[in-house]
């Protein structure tokens, strides 16, 4: 590293968890240093290819594959700053109260030491931070009523609208999906346009990727990378 | 790879193009172009190639032109991290030079044990479908490497990827292609 300054904490990882400590730790005033192995990617780096794409999956060593049935990670997984976080489709789903209940409701796994009341306030406080779009109200048909979410659900394209006469036909609800993307302005970024690009990254910010959420104010004073040995 | 290679190829990641040497002289094409300027193979021998771009022409017609060889070529040639092949992100372990080799000779040898000693690219156009079909199911006597259907899988990926895979492949589908940031060739 660039010096041995002593820092209040040390972040391995610049993805979806990673940043989201970083920025927490440095708005309480801790000094904060972020490891990450990858390239620290910037916006004007998520070029709108599926080849293209592939630089900001992981590249060296492969994971190692144990079990019946071994399945591939790569290609949901991440390297440089953003992470997986960086080529996501954002699906903001939450837990629904039974499933904190699972061992004595079901007799099945374990009960979680927290309830859904415990964690909403959180949930309600992430999708403030990152922005999400939904329709909280419709949701209440299997959770319980709590905030709106910070902005109205994405529009609806042919696919969903049939499937959504289907359920219908059946008597069957279904609602938009919560996603991290905005369906309008958000905190100064752009709505998103329906390119159907997320997947390589939004260059625009549309999808609350984490260089325009918790990472947006990191300082890029910074080195942006040592020599890592593993 | 030295660093003026490098800068070099960094630069064609801006403009969707990638580096081969043609004529001795290091130059920005896409893989087509590659081809069609004879460019230099940097890792693959020639029966290599020739068994890669056999394989990727009956896989996915169009392959063949599209470049395939000079892609996988050049892309084996340079950095893991750097590449972007759909080897990449299943989980092959770097150097990907080493899956093709392993992968293009089990193809020879398999398609030598069975049809008398020749390899693929010598065989005709029904004893090639024949043998895809049963590569891709795993049924092929005499495979030596990497499962014969993992190797389907990504060839046939490669082979989708100079084909379809670009701005003009999207064209030619007539799917929109609406990109935030375009490569500013087509490639």
């Amino acid at each position: 590293m660039a010096n041995n300054d002593k820092v209040d904490a040390v972040i391995v990882g610049a993805g979806a968890s990673g940043s989201v400590f970083a920025a927490v730790l440095a708005k309480a005033g801790k000094k904060v240093v972020l490891l990450e192995a990858g390239p620290d990617w910037q916006l004007d780096d998520l070029i709108s290819s599926d080849i293209w794409g592939r630089r900001i999956k992981p590249a060296g060593s492969p994971f190692l594959l144990e079990g019946k049935n071994p399945y591939g990670y790569v290609y949901q997984a991440g390297w440089g700053t953003g992470g997986a976080a960086l080529h996501y489709f954002a699906n903001f789903p939450r837990l629904l109260p039974n499933d904190f209940k699972v061992k004595s409701t079901y007799g099945k796994g374990l009960d979680w030491p927290m309830d859904y009341a415990d964690i909403a306030p959180y949930w309600d406080k992430v999708a403030d931070d990152v922005g999400v779009s939904g329709d909280a109200k419709a949701e209440e048909i299997w959770r319980p009523t709590g905030k709106p979410y910070p902005m109205p659900p994405m529009r609806t394209f042919p696919g969903g609208d049939a499937w959504k006469k289907g359920f219908d036909a059946l008597g069957m609800r279904l609602t938009p999906a919560a996603v991290g993307i905005n369906s309008t302005k958000f905190k100064g970024r752009p709505a998103c346009i329906y390119d159907g690009w997320c997947h390589v990254g939004c260059p625009i910010g549309a999808l609350s990727n984490p260089l325009v959420t918790y990472l947006a104010k990191r300082d890029k004073r910074a080195p942006k990378s040592a020599p890592m040995r593993r | 790879m030295d660093e003026i290679e490098r800068r070099a190829f960094m630069k064609g990641a801006a403009i969707g193009a990638l580096a081969f040497t043609v004529g001795g002289a290091e130059v920005m094409l896409t893989p087509r172009q590659a081809r069609a300027q004879g460019a230099a193979l940097r890792t693959l021998t020639a029966d290599q190639a020739a068994t890669l771009e056999a394989m990727g022409e009956t896989l996915v017609p169009g392959a063949k032109d599209a470049g395939i060889t000079y892609f996988v070529d050049q892309q084996i040639s340079i950095p893991p991290q750097e590449a972007l092949l759909e080897a990449r992100i299943m989980n092959v372990k770097p150097p990907f030079a080493n899956f093709y080799r392993a992968a293009l000779g089990a193809i020879d040898g398999a398609s030598s044990a069975r049809y008398g000693g020749r390899n693929f690219a010598q065989l005709a156009a029904n004893e090639q479908h024949e043998f895809v079909d049963l590569m891709r199911q795993n049924k092929l006597d005499g495979w030596k490497g990497p499962a014969a259907s993992f190797v389907y899988f990504l060839l046939r990926s490669d082979a989708v990827d100079v084909v379809y895979g670009t701005m003009d492949g999207y064209a030619h589908l007539d799917v929109p292609y609406q990109p935030h940031i375009a490569p500013t060739r087509s490639w």
